[in-house]
């Protein structure tokens, strides 16, 4: 079943001039369809201004389309009156985790969205402390969001989504800001709440490496879908990632690169693993 | 322009019962037209050191010997020392504020108090460097995409003509094209324009690709201080500190486990690769 789904959206940034006359269009989202299935992994990568984070900001309708429809577990995300349904079902985290973090104390800025949605104060306690465990946060429950480190915070925002419990997540650059442990925390975070809860992750970045375990990767360039596949069937194609200002995995690259200069290795290598065992059967198949 | 640090210590809150020890006895000498790449775990003091190199923070005690004078004498003048080591925020683009770009990169050096033509040819050098064509010189700075944005608050740091650069993660948020860029423009600084870089990442491989030496910090020390190829030889110990080594080096530790006879000490994917080949025969 789909729970987000994309029809021909198409949307526009205006340039004003001084008195507030139309200067210049940016078509930023340009025909985009897509069809996100219930309970998936979807990782979207693209360079700057390639139109993602403008795409993501319709899943939960902070932006409408200017044409075209977005439905939301089969919501209409133009429509008015669906507005508060669409975001209570599609919850989003961004880059900068200070920007998101209002609570003096970690529960209690989790409990600040099923607190607004009017949830019972009990219920919300209970929510609090699942996400919490859900994220790996529970510990530091009664801690101060400022003396976290940065991919404590951004676990702590990811369970503030948690518990408004939607259906779907959209991770927004999540781990642009952490070091490697923190990419790491907030990666398996969501990869445990896809698995684990089977709440849909619909998740933007720029680091390849955090995106080999995704169902379904959509890659963009200037507002439109330029490739859609598996990890694997997009990593395989170094040469066009290159050509879109994108990378592959370095593990991958090292398979590339081994290729080139004549060893017979498989397409689109993803992990260590798939390498050291492709490198040790080649090795085998000489002696 | 050495840059000699001599038991440098911060403590912030100093004096309340909040008091952190941020840096703790730091002793460093860096060298004119080293790039160092500067990496630690958020929180492990990066920030506040590269702080006290212009003089933004006061150290708590020790010293900083810039040219083999210590910035905190008597009368020592800041502000030149500011004009000397350029220091590069962390989303440099979020202040910019002038109405066109030329005009953005020129707030710097018109502050102090130059020529105006010797102004606008510091700031054209600047652009020039970063490689923003002239045609952007007249449009806004908020006009311009993400990387664009970063190469100008870059420039403008740059018309203040400093002998050291320092850049907290320059990259942050740049497509991977975007990350290259930057990074073979500030190694393009150190190697034609003899600059003293020094480079705060938190990308292992962007480290291990780029610089000379790498200086690892932990809760406010310098943990461990070499060439890429002998830091990321402790990768067992960076890990425990929250770090990691470039992926190349695990996949060469792992092929080593599988009988393979490669170099461990491989950082980047063409020592990997020739190592590889080799031991492929």
């Amino acid at each position: 079943m789909s729970i987000v789904k994309t029809e021909n959206v198409v949307y526009e940034y205006q340039r004003l001039d001084e008195e507030g006359n139309v200067e210049g269009v940016t078509t930023a989202v340009d025909h985009v369809s897509l069809d996100v299935k219930e309970g998936s992994f979807i990782a979207i990568l693209g360079h700057n201004g390639s139109g993602k984070s403008t795409l993501a900001k319709h899943i939960n309708a902070i932006l409408s389309p200017k044409e075209g429809s977005v439905w939301v577990d089969g919501l209409d995300t133009a429509q008015e009156e669906n507005l508060w349904e669409v975001r209570s079902r599609a919850g989003m985290v961004f880059q900068n985790p200070d920007n998101q973090i209002i609570g003096q104390v970690v529960e209690e800025d989790v409990g600040f969205g099923p607190e607004n949605m009017g949830v019972p104060t009990k219920e919300i306690w209970e929510r609090v402390e699942e996400s919490l465990r859900a994220v790996g946060m529970y510990e530091y429950r009664k801690h101060s969001p400022n003396k976290l480190s940065g991919g404590q915070k951004q676990r702590v925002s990811i369970a503030g989504v948690l518990a408004m419990h939607p259906k779907v997540i959209v991770l927004d650059e999540p781990t642009a800001m952490l070091d490697p442990t923190g990419r790491k925390e907030v990666i398996r975070a969501a990869r445990g709440l896809n698995q684990v809860e089977g709440v849909t992750v619909i998740l933007i970045t720029h680091y390849m490496e955090e995106i080999v375990h995704a169902d379904q990767v959509f890659v963009m360039d200037h507002g439109k879908i330029a490739m859609q596949g598996t990890p694997r069937e997009i990593f395989s194609q170094v040469e066009r990632l290159k050509e879109l200002r994108l990378a592959v995995p370095q593990v991958t690259l090292l398979a590339h690169e081994l290729k080139q200069s004549g060893i017979p290795l498989p397409d689109g290598i993803l992990t260590r693993k798939e390498l050291v065992e492709a490198l040790v059967a080649y090795k085998n198949s000489q002696k | 322009m050495p840059i000699q640090i001599e038991h440098l210590t911060h403590i912030y809150g100093d004096d309340t019962t909040l008091a952190v020890k941020a840096l703790d006895d730091i002793n460093l000498t860096i060298s004119d037209g080293e790039f160092i790449g500067l990496i630690g775990h958020t929180g492990s003091g990066k920030s506040t050191l590269v702080q006290h190199l212009n003089g933004l923070l006061k150290a708590s005690s020790g010293s900083i010997l810039f040219d083999g004078q210590n910035i905190y004498d008597k009368g020592y003048d800041l502000k030149a020392l500011r004009s000397q080591v350029g220091l590069v925020f962390q989303y440099p683009e979020h202040q910019l504020f002038e109405i066109d770009v030329f005009s953005d990169v020129c707030f710097g050096p018109k502050n102090l108090g130059l020529s105006e033509e010797e102004v606008k040819e510091r700031a054209t050098k600047a652009l020039e460097s970063v490689g923003i064509p002239k045609e952007l010189y007249n449009q806004s700075p908020f006009d311009l995409s993400g990387g664009q944005k970063r190469r100008v608050a870059i420039a403008g740091v740059l018309a203040m003509d400093p002998k050291v650069l320092i850049l907290d993660e320059p990259t942050a948020g740049l497509d991977p094209q975007g990350r290259e860029e930057i990074l073979d423009l500030i190694k393009g600084l150190q190697t034609k324009s003899h600059m003293t870089i020094l480079l705060v990442s938190h990308s292992m491989e962007d480290v291990a690709e780029y610089v000379d030496r790498i200086l690892v910090m932990n809760h406010g020390r310098v943990v461990y201080d070499g060439t890429p190829k002998e830091v990321f030889a402790h990768y067992k110990e960076l890990e425990d500190i929250g770090l990691a080594c470039p992926q190349v080096t695990y996949v060469c530790h792992d092929l080593h486990d599988a009988g393979f006879d490669v170099d461990l000490t491989a950082t980047t994917v063409d020592e990997a690769k020739e190592s590889i080949l080799r031991a492929l025969g």
